[in-house]
């Protein structure tokens, strides 16, 4: 979940939560008395000494639609370079790069100084921007690419819900393993408007970008690595972004992001075989995939559902997260029922997969659709290509299978790919198919 | 010879409230008419006199009227006359007070006969009868058969066959006992065997014919649309039904009632499916998925080899390009970004 622009019922049952969970710790523990208090304790007085070293380098960067005075939605960004150059979340400028004519960034100092804030680079698939805050250059805080260690101690620094400069504490627990977007495991809070502030070791540099927290879990939360940071400042020193074509430039992204995660699936998918039928399995460490079935034993048809999702969605803006591959399998098998009724089973099996997607932003789908053999077995497919109205040369892939060669066996396969060059999807499709086989 | 004069009164729609028949020996007839009860026609009409005109027919049948001295007169061809002159009529048509008067005589033409177009002359009652019966018949078998298909456990099938059938029933009997009301009606006699059978053969004509395009679909791996197949059939059986209801419960020409029971479905039909496809046109979330799953018994024909198959798919980026042009030009806002 982003944590930019939440503020609103989302942000309220946050605090209500966190007030809540304050309460009971006050809650008086048996066996100490007031002579007992415990002095502070040192990682407080680090806390101190990091936000004094951090709050000269902050902003909260604010943006607002047309000519409102009330904010839209709010973030919060760090010097990371001299003259003004600041870092903060791809997600909390988005807005404002792609609806430049609606939107406009301004920034606020913890003392109370605004100005205009202009996007020098956008990094789509990591979530970093990095901004140039007008009239207002303090010095960097210093950036460390190698990942703190798990258990190392870690701080974060931001605006949450609009409450003021605010410092949380908690654990670095390293690099997320079997991750496709490299993130770091941050244990410790984070909330809305806190995105783009800086995650930061005990000695006061900077280990990553605050970048989303799940709001209903407990202090599980993930910052994007520096290195990213560097390369990024890198970037905008070669090419800075040209605002005319900012569609374009995240268009190419995208379509990069795509290329990246195809590559690292391979051109050859792993299967699993479920009642006879080679099925594509977990293609990579970072695919996340889970199978269940209907536990009751007397069910006529027993299904089994195997899910995989890349986890590789990045927000691209207004309701819309593309770049993402999820596919699943639906595995239908019976003893007792014919051939007539089980067919039905595998109909409404198919039937219950629904799309989705904002008409602004995606044209309708484009099909093919025909009975095909694959590898041993007749099966269905259908092949839907949708391209996006707003960014050229990127499409949603949308592929269904279903098999029709068991009169007692069968399943339904549905393969969803967003935000991907259309040769590219076309190729993985292909690759996907390729990889079913009837081997019972 | 018998001279006969038909004097029939009409009303202001020129329909016959009452008919005299005056006969007389001889080549002549001749009658009164007024308010009085010595008139031969006998009048309620409170502007005509008690013995207001006399109607007169000579050998040759031409008719001719005199107005007997009353203060109105008579009204022939729009003109109002007085006096005692017999003033001939050439049409039979007059008037006497606010009443008008039809003369016919023995010697007027007749049209033939008129065919009678109502009903199934070829349709005897026990055969229809016996059409019902078997509609009903089938239409009960293909109904169990569809509910059958489409329960898998053996505990829910006898509720569900009585809950559809028992459904069905009530509904068609509603619509039956609905038009055996206009037919009698229109016709005095209830009709309910012709219209039960109307409405059973069209459900089981529809019922029948689409589950045979449904497999041979299937079967043949041609992908017809459904979302234009099957109401497409729809309209049909309903505007055969319509219309076979229609001639059998009013009294309008065979042609016009055919008229009317097609023209509704299939404006109805019209109006739908260009509604869903305005709909499909610019949705970025619909997929028609045409494909039916049946037993693999009935695949007659194979699949695409798959190399063909994914050649097949280097088209769907320009058909992607050109949907997106489409809806640029045809839609460029849409009102909704949160589609479903």
């Amino acid at each position: 979940m982003k944590i930019a622009d939440l503020v609103g019922v989302v942000a309220l049952l946050v605090l209500g939560a966190v007030g809540g969970a304050a309460g009971q710790g006050r809650a008086p523990v048996p066996g100490t008395s007031a002579l007992d208090v415990p002095p502070p304790a040192a990682a407080s007085t680090a806390a101190q000494a990091i936000l004094d070293r951090a709050r000269p380098a902050m902003i909260q960067i604010k943006g607002f639609f047309g000519t409102n005075t009330a904010e839209a939605f709010h973030g919060s960004g760090f010097a990371v370079a001299r003259g003004g150059v600041f870092i903060t979340n791809w997600h909390v400028v988005s807005d404002a790069v792609l609806y430049p004519e609606k939107y406009r960034l301004e920034y606020r100092t913890p003392a109370g100084a605004t100005g205009q804030v202009t996007v020098r680079a956008i990094d789509i698939r990591h979530d970093l921007a990095l901004v140039e805050a007008h009239g207002f250059a303090p010095a960097a805080l210093s950036l460390r690419p190698n990942v703190a260690l798990k258990g190392e101690r870690a701080f974060s620094v931001g605006f949450p819900l609009d409450v003021g400069l605010t410092i949380t504490e908690g654990v670095s627990n390293g690099r997320v393993e079997d991750s496709f977007e490299p993130r770091i495991h941050y244990s410790g809070a984070l909330n809305p408007g806190m995105s783009g502030g800086p995650g930061l070791d005990s000695s006061g540099n900077v280990i990553g970008v605050n970048v989303a927290g799940y709001f209903l879990s407990q202090l599980v939360a993930f910052l994007v690595p520096a290195e990213h940071a560097v390369a990024l400042l890198a970037r905008a020193q070669q090419a800075p972004l040209d605002t005319r074509r900012a569609r374009a430039e995240v268009a190419s992204q995208l379509r990069a992001h795509s290329e990246a995660l195809l590559a690292a699936l391979g051109s050859k998918l792993p299967t699993q075989n479920r009642q006879g039928y080679e099925l594509p399995a977990k293609p990579a460490a970072f695919v996340e995939c889970h199978a269940t079935g209907d536990p009751a034993p007397d069910q006529p048809v027993h299904v089994e559902r195997i899910t995989c999702d890349a986890k590789s969605a990045v927000y691209l803006g207004r309701n819309l997260h593309t770049g993402g591959l999820t596919f699943q399998h639906e595995v239908l098998s019976t003893r007792t029922l014919d051939s007539w009724r089980f067919a039905h089973r595998l109909q409404e099996a198919k039937t219950s997969y629904h799309t989705f997607g904002p008409p602004r932003q995606l044209a309708p789908f484009a099909c093919t659709q025909h009975n095909v053999e694959l590898n041993g077995f007749t099966a269905n497919a259908i092949v839907c290509l949708r391209a996006y109205r707003k960014l050229d040369g990127i499409y949603d892939l949308n592929l269904r299978v279903v098999s029709k060669n068991g009169p007692k066996r069968g399943f339904v396969s549905s393969l969803s790919l967003t935000g991907v060059a259309a040769d590219r999807a076309v190729a993985f499709a292909r690759t996907y198919l390729d990889a079913m086989r009837w081997s019972p | 010879m018998v001279a006969v004069m038909v004097v029939e009164v009409l009303d202001r729609h020129r329909r016959v409230q009452a008919r005299h028949r005056i006969a007389a020996a001889g080549g002549e007839a001749q009658c009164t008419v007024g308010r009085g009860a010595a008139c031969d026609v006998v009048l309620d009409d409170p502007f005509v006199a008690a013995v207001h005109a006399r109607i007169a027919v000579d050998a040759e049948g031409n008719v001719a009227v005199t107005d007997l001295g009353s203060v109105n007169g008579i009204e022939v061809g729009g003109r109002r006359l007085h006096g005692v002159e017999p003033v001939p009529l050439a049409d039979g048509v007059f008037g006497v007070g606010r009443t008008r008067l039809r003369v016919r005589t023995a010697r007027e033409v007749v049209a033939p006969e008129e065919v009678d177009g109502r009903g199934l002359s070829w349709l005897s009652r026990a055969a229809e009868q016996k059409v019902l019966a078997a509609a009903f018949a089938a239409g009960v078998a293909v109904t169990v058969f569809e509910v059958w298909t489409a329960t898998a456990q053996p505990r829910a099938l006898s509720t569900a066959l009585v809950t559809v059938l028992l459904t069905l029933l009530a509904l068609t009997g509603l619509w039956v006992v609905l038009w055996a009301l206009a037919s009698r009606v229109a016709f005095g006699e209830s009709r309910w065997v012709r219209h039960a059978a109307i409405v059973f053969v069209a459900y089981t004509a529809f019922s029948v014919v689409t589950m045979a395009l449904q497999i041979a679909s299937g079967a043949l791996g041609l992908h017809l649309s459904s979302t234009v197949v099957q109401p497409g059939l729809a309209a049909v059986a309903v505007a055969a039904a319509l219309s076979s209801h229609l001639v059998n419960a009013s009294p309008m020409r065979r042609r016009t009632a055919v008229a009317i029971g097609v023209a509704i479905p299939a404006v109805a039909l019209t109006a739908i499916l260009w509604i869903q496809a305005r709909g499909h046109d610019r949705s970025p979330s619909h997929i028609a998925d045409h494909d039916r799953s049946l037993p693999p018994a009935l695949l007659w024909r194979r699949g695409l080899p798959f190399d063909g198959f994914t050649a097949e798919l280097a088209g769907l980026r320009a058909r992607a390009d050109a949907k997106r042009a489409f809806v640029e030009r045809e839609d460029p806002s849409p009102g909704e970004d949160d589609s479903e």
